[in-house]
């Protein structure tokens, strides 16, 4: 719909052509251009305003059947108050934030000793290292989604959050999008630390991490928001062991129903929403560089 | 030489030792540097990773069910991958049916998603002023988590009018609709709020894409013609066309594996194979056989798709050149 749009947009023209000048056909067409981008962007925020003003009503609040809230009636935050007492969010706080701090910055000293490794290093084995693992990039890990169960049994870490942490620390990806960075690294400047004295820990502390950093911020974040929102393998984790160190934020709001009849039950869902969105909002506005930039990095390949 | 540098290290003791220790250690100097910063992280891949998958493997051929371990199996046959094939059973119902599912929203997905997706990054593109600001402002939602945008799909497309979809149908003169309860207007909402919010990753490797096109190739196109149309079509698509590649695989890809609208949101007959494998393996009886050999099938599909892209966009690169 929105491409024939343009296309109409664009053969109308040029019948008028001889009349309208240059300029007034361009600024037509930046009209056009902030006119459906801001209808577009108005959309996609307006479920979550929505979400916003339903999370604010009184919980004996009833709204009229047929009528769209959109601004707050009968306004109250005792339902941010209830979601956190009886859906046991500061538990599932703690819970989430052991989960993604501790996966994120494993998972990114992980990525990064490998990538400097494979792309800086020369040793005996590299090639043969780094086929296996482009090869097996292709292999998606839901296909050892029962295999992964079993491991974390296995290894006894099925009740603890230690669980939802170690299967997926090695990221492949990551190590291919971090090792096509430092590839541009230059040779003489870690030559130069070695010949200072530098270890090669020091050397990936010191010289690797500072020179690398956008792309680890990159890697960070991505992994950040992707952990926080995560929650098969938690919710496999947690619906056959029932171990508490495995309520994360996500399953808590979505196993989330109070049952106090009426209408409460959605705002205070709606409240549990908002509240589990927040830390993404901030993290984005926050690193909105980094995370803008992601495209640029993975459009190489 | 074993038997010799033995025998040698007897008589000379440990200052021999020593240099064979030192020896080793000079020639093998890179490797011991480079092992030793990579070793754990191999190891462990080398366990949730090649270990999980031979797993994975030797179960998708066992009859394990009801248990995760091989006390729970008893035979290795090929019948969990005969099942799939052979018509009319069971499981290749469920399997096939599921795979319906999983390649419409696929198809409808890429296709909407990248067209969608360039199309936005060349408005972007094309403003003089604030695309920085409109970027942001379209990419923040594709970062919310599966069970936000799934409870966003219930409230949209609730059944009775307290969504906003009803409300607009009455409005209009229609009558209400139970949009979760018929499989085919469940899907329809799914795609729709998962397209809506999640379009923008792809375009954000659009916008890159586009904004590395050199620009003199396109302020020549343009005095050659005046219709924005024209260049867009003939100058910027080709040379996007490595993007283009690299986002239909993604979709495609990410397209076969969806999980999370189906599970999250409760309807009948809108299983996807992901969810049909997860089902398999952890409601029970788990018949963990069975599923590993689903997800093997579903591999395959992903394997094959990931290979013909390639071949594709191999081939097309060669012939420009």
């Amino acid at each position: 719909m929105n491409k024939t749009d343009v296309k109409q947009a664009d053969t109308a023209k040029p019948k008028k052509q001889k009349k309208i000048s240059m300029k007034r056909r361009e600024r037509t067409f930046q009209a056009f251009c902030y006119i459906f981008l801001t209808i577009i962007a108005f959309f996609q925020c307006m479920p979550f305003w929505l979400k916003l003003v339903d999370a604010t009503h009184s919980p004996d609040f009833l709204p009229e059947p047929g009528k769209i809230y959109v601004w707050f009636t009968d306004f109250t935050l005792s339902n941010f108050k209830s979601v956190i007492e009886y859906g046991k969010l500061f538990q599932a706080l703690g819970v989430s934030l052991l989960h993604t701090v501790s996966f994120t910055a494993l998972s990114m000293f992980v990525v990064v000793a490998l990538g400097y490794v494979l792309s800086k290093k020369r040793f005996r084995g590299k090639k043969i290292v780094t086929t296996i693992l482009m090869a097996t990039m292709m292999i998606p890990g839901e296909v050892m989604l029962a295999a992964n169960y079993k491991l974390t049994i296995a290894f006894g870490i099925n009740t603890s959050t230690l669980g939802i942490i170690l299967p997926g620390l090695v990221n492949v990806f990551g190590v291919f999008l971090v090792s096509q960075y430092m590839v541009n690294i230059p040779d003489s400047v870690l030559e130069a630390a070695s010949i200072d004295g530098c270890g090669e820990f020091r050397k990936l502390f010191r010289i690797v991490f500072p020179m690398a950093k956008p792309i680890i911020m990159t890697y960070v974040i991505i992994t950040f928001i992707g952990t926080w929102n995560e929650y098969l393998f938690p919710m496999i984790l947690y619906s056959t062991s029932g171990s508490e160190s495995l309520y994360t934020l996500q399953l808590a709001m979505q196993n989330f129903y109070p049952k106090w009849g009426g209408n409460a039950d959605t705002y205070l869902r709606s409240a549990g929403m908002i509240l589990i969105t927040i830390p993404i909002i901030i993290m984005y506005i926050v690193f909105q560089k980094y995370i803008l930039n992601q495209g640029n990095t993975s459009g190489i390949k | 030489m074993n038997t010799t540098a033995s025998g040698e290290m007897k008589r000379t003791g440990n200052g021999l030792f020593k240099s064979i220790f030192t020896k080793f250690r000079r020639r093998f100097k890179n490797e011991i540097s480079a092992y030793s910063i990579i070793g754990i992280p191999l190891i462990w891949w080398v366990i949730f990773f090649v270990i999980a998958f031979i797993w994975a493997f030797l179960a998708s051929f066992t009859d394990m069910r009801g248990g995760y371990g091989w006390e729970y199996a008893t035979t290795y046959t090929f019948n969990n991958y005969i099942n799939i094939f052979k018509a009319g059973s069971q499981q290749a119902n469920s399997f096939w049916n599921a795979m319906k599912v999983t390649v419409i929203w696929t198809l409808v997905m890429t296709v909407l998603n990248n067209v969608m997706g360039l199309l936005c990054a060349f408005l972007i593109k094309s403003l003089k002023k604030g695309g920085k600001v409109f970027l942001a402002l379209l990419f923040w939602p594709s970062l919310v988590s599966a069970v936000v945008s799934a409870d966003i799909t219930k409230t949209l497309f609730a059944n009775d009018t307290s969504g906003i979809f009803n409300q607009i149908i009455v409005a209009c003169g229609g009558n209400v609709v139970a949009w979760l309860e018929n499989p085919n207007t469940a899907l329809f909402a799914m795609m729709f709020v998962s397209f809506f919010f999640g379009f923008c990753q792809k375009l954000l490797i659009y916008y890159s894409s586009i904004i590395s096109i050199p620009e003199n190739y396109l302020e020549a196109a343009s005095l050659e013609t005046n219709s924005k149309s024209k260049v867009f079509f003939k100058i910027t698509l080709p040379l996007m066309k490595n993007a283009i590649v690299l986002n239909t695989l993604l979709s495609i890809i990410e397209g076969f594996k969806i999980l999370g609208p189906m599970q999250l949101i409760p309807s009948e007959g809108t299983e996807s194979v992901m969810l049909l494998i997860y089902k398999t393996l952890f409601e029970a009886p788990s018949k963990v056989g069975q599923g590993c050999a689903y997800a093997f099938v579903l591999f395959l599909f992903i394997f094959i798709i990931s290979l013909v892209q390639k071949k594709i966009a191999g081939k097309e690169e060669t012939s420009i050149e």
